[in-house]
């Protein structure tokens, strides 16, 4: 009896899915220098402080 | 004494024809540090240039823990009153005279600053230049700026920093008109919502972001300020 619901334990939490889901998280792209990626390079604002030079606590 | 060669030392008559500098820029407070003067031209003689041969620096008030190095002029010579040091001289050998006025030379020394960020330290300087023929002339770099004699190489003291983000409390009010001596390498400075920087793009945008305003008048004692290196 205790083994017939420990199968059915693990019946109901199989992961029965063909591919494991990707981690959204991790970039797959293959790793690039960023001289090779410039239009991903950061860039300031073309008329207004960027938020990394206002200092800690900035309130206008 | 060789009798074809007359020393003859003039007064101070004479001027280099630039400045004795200081070529390490500014120094941190409260830090040794070493601290470097450019000799950019010798002196000028009856309208001939001629070589450095001597360089004598007096040492500020102020200033501690000084290490002389050997410079371009050879060893350093010492030069203390009642067992203070008050001056440094490097000179150099005579065989290493030059004939004409080339070179640039620089004199280096270490020396710790006093804790006076926000202000600058005058250092007096001796120039003594040489002829192939035996004659000297003295030019002293001791002229206070604004006066019309040959201007001291003047110290700029910086707070210590760290990159990214300080705070500092402006120990003395400073004229705005100085601002950019003591930031000249900051990212950005803050006082509340006015902002400075040396950077004309950065500068650019302080002057088009909303809520903020640029920093263009003086620094009061007590004054709160963010700067990032």
């Amino acid at each position: 009896m205790r083994a017939a619901l420990f199968m059915l334990a693990l019946t109901a939490c199989g992961d029965n899915r063909a591919t494991k889901p990707v981690d959204a998280g991790v970039d797959t792209s293959p790793l690039a220098p960023c001289l090779d990626r410039p239009d991903e390079l950061p860039r300031p604002p073309s008329t207004q402080l960027p938020c990394e030079l206002l200092p800690p606590g900035f309130a206008p | 004494m060789h009798s074809r060669f007359i020393l003859l030392t003039l007064l101070a008559t004479s001027t280099a024809s630039a400045h004795v500098s200081l070529s390490s820029g500014p120094a941190a407070a409260n830090k040794s540090q070493k601290i470097t003067f450019g000799v950019g031209h010798g002196c000028d003689m009856a309208g001939t240039e001629i070589d450095t041969y001597r360089v004598r620096i007096d040492i500020p008030a102020g200033i501690t823990s000084v290490r002389a190095f050997t410079s371009d002029f050879g060893k350093p010579r010492l030069i203390k009153t009642n067992g203070t040091l008050v001056a440094i001289e490097w000179q150099k050998p005579l065989a290493d005279l030059q004939a004409e006025d080339f070179q640039y030379y620089e004199i280096t020394l270490r020396a710790k600053v006093g804790d006076v960020p926000f202000s600058q330290i005058k250092w007096d300087v001796h120039q003594t230049c040489r002829t192939t023929a035996g004659v000297e002339v003295t030019v002293d770099w001791t002229e206070a700026p604004g006066g019309t004699g040959n201007t001291s190489p003047m110290l700029t003291v910086v707070p210590a920093r760290t990159t990214g983000w300080n705070k500092y409390t402006m120990p003395a009010a400073i004229p705005a008109a100085i601002i950019p001596l003591y930031f000249a390498d900051a990212l950005i400075v803050w006082r509340g919502t006015s902002a400075y920087s040396s950077n004309p793009n950065t500068a650019a945008m302080i002057g088009s972001t909303p809520g903020v305003t640029p920093l263009d008048g003086d620094l009061a004692a007590n004054d709160e300020l963010w700067v990032r290196y």
